[in-house]
């Protein structure tokens, strides 16, 4: 015989352990959660950071297509490619990096008019870029243009990149190798304190004229533009630099902006984000980014690679310069 | 409620799982530290830069450690893949008198020399006999 117990049950709430329980579970899922969403942030920002390097390369090629050779890295009023000394004016012997250059083919044609490149380009500028540093004046009808934000020279990983920024988180590369022997960073004399590097032995250097036939390694195996993210910012020590920076040409206090040379491992160095850091030392020497482990590289050919920060640095040098004749096996992509 | 502390252990185990790091790609690496001595006394700022010596077979990534009242340390996942290196050490006097020159007045810029280091966790001393 079956018995049926009927009747003593009844509706009643949650006991207090039991929603402790399910706020718990929510909780757990939730901290579960957070970590993916984070990294799946940053996979769209660096998806996008290689969008916005691929355009610029696009605008290289588009760049030598129409005038048969790739913009000069940096330019100076006396066209040396291996001097910092003749004049020695940092006011008056910059002229456009080839950041300003590319602008028509990045779709900025309007602000590439309003330039008048028969003037000098200011190379740096005070915190809140109202003025310029060391003080040249702003008088100069490169001013204004200088001074306006372009968002494709942004990588959206970086925090110091937002809508407004003046930085530029895309160095061409000037060439490099094992730091120089000399005390002179390279051959050239333009080294003052710190490793501050001049290379010509790359693709974008001082008063460059190169062109595909230049990259006689292949143009797949040769640098032609990296990540960075050492650029001076307002937040950075001393001066402050912007996407439209010239070379300062100043004898043996002379910097190179917005071209750098692959000489120190890629992230290597001082965090950009700390208060008042330093980066004499890293921005013309070092490539990063704030992508976890590595960087992304554009290669002569237009690939986009994204290298790792423990390449082997002989492989990361070979690959910066155009015709050292080595062979640079050994560095794949995911 | 005598729940809510084994509820709250399992939170926090899981949580700690789901943070982990991700395995770091690339060759192993040992964390190296030290002392540089200049002139008998400890170099009071400057720079020592590890790179493996490829003429001598050996083959990696590149580690940079900063010098500090003559000691330095590999940064924490960075340090040496070991064996021949070209190091080079950069040293300063450490008396900061102008913004830009955060370690002081150059001492010696380019101090070279050749080191087979050691596969493992370890303290390695170098002394920088003359200026150079």
């Amino acid at each position: 015989m079956i018995q049926y117990r009927l009747g003593s049950e009844r509706r009643r709430g949650f006991t207090l352990v039991e929603l402790l329980v399910v706020i718990a579970i929510i909780g757990v899922l939730i901290a579960l959660l957070l970590p993916a969403v984070q990294q799946a942030r940053e996979a769209a920002r660096r998806i996008t950071c290689r969008n916005n390097m691929k355009q610029l390369v696009l605008a290289l090629h588009n760049y030598h297509d129409t005038f048969l050779a790739f913009p000069s890295g940096n330019m100076s009023r006396t066209g040396v490619t291996t001097d910092c000394t003749p004049d020695g004016d940092q006011c008056q012997d910059g002229r456009a990096s080839w950041t300003v250059l590319v602008l028509p083919f990045i779709e900025q044609q309007n602000l590439h008019d309003q330039f008048d490149f028969s003037l000098p380009l200011y190379w740096g500028f005070n915190d809140d870029y109202t003025g310029t540093n060391p003080n040249c004046g702003t008088n100069n009808a490169n001013f204004i243009p200088q001074t306006t934000p372009v968002t494709a020279f942004h990588c959206p990983s970086d925090p110091l990149a937002s809508n407004i920024s003046l930085t530029n988180n895309y160095m061409g590369v000037m060439g490099g190798d094992t730091y120089p022997s000399n005390n002179n960073g390279s051959a050239y004399n333009c080294r003052m304190n710190g490793s501050r590097l001049n290379y010509n032995n790359g693709m974008l250097y001082l008063n460059s004229r190169t062109g595909f036939q230049s990259a006689t390694d292949g143009s797949s195996n040769v640098y032609l533009v990296g990540e960075s993210k050492y650029l001076f910012q307002p937040n950075f020590c001393c001066e402050t630099a912007a996407w439209s920076s010239s070379a300062r040409i100043n004898n043996d206090d002379s910097l190179l902006v917005n071209i750098a040379a692959a000489t120190f491992q890629i992230n290597s160095g001082d965090d950009p984000l700390a208060n008042e850091v330093h980066m004499w030392d890293e921005m013309s020497g070092t490539f990063g980014s704030h992508h976890p482990g590595g960087c992304h590289m554009a290669m002569g050919d237009g690939s986009i690679h994204f290298i790792s920060e423990n390449i082997n640095i002989d492989i990361h040098r070979q690959l910066s310069k155009r015709s050292d004749g080595l062979p640079t096996g050994g560095f794949s992509t995911p | 409620m005598k729940y809510v502390p084994a509820l709250l252990a399992i939170i926090a185990a899981l949580t700690t799982i789901g943070c982990g790091s991700a395995e770091s790609s690339g060759p192993q690496r040992y964390s190296l530290t030290g002392t540089v001595t200049y002139q008998g006394a400890p170099l009071p700022a400057g720079k020592i830069f590890f790179e493996p010596d490829s003429s001598q077979g050996n083959s990696g990534p590149m580690t940079m450690a900063e010098i500090k009242d003559g000691k330095y340390a590999t940064p924490k996942g960075k340090g040496t893949v070991g064996g021949p290196h070209r190091i080079r050490i950069e040293g300063f006097d450490g008396n900061v008198t102008d913004e830009h020159y955060p370690q002081g007045a150059t001492i010696f810029s380019n101090y070279l020399l050749e080191e087979d280091l050691p596969k493992s966790e370890s303290v390695v001393d170098f002394t920088v006999e003359k200026k150079k």
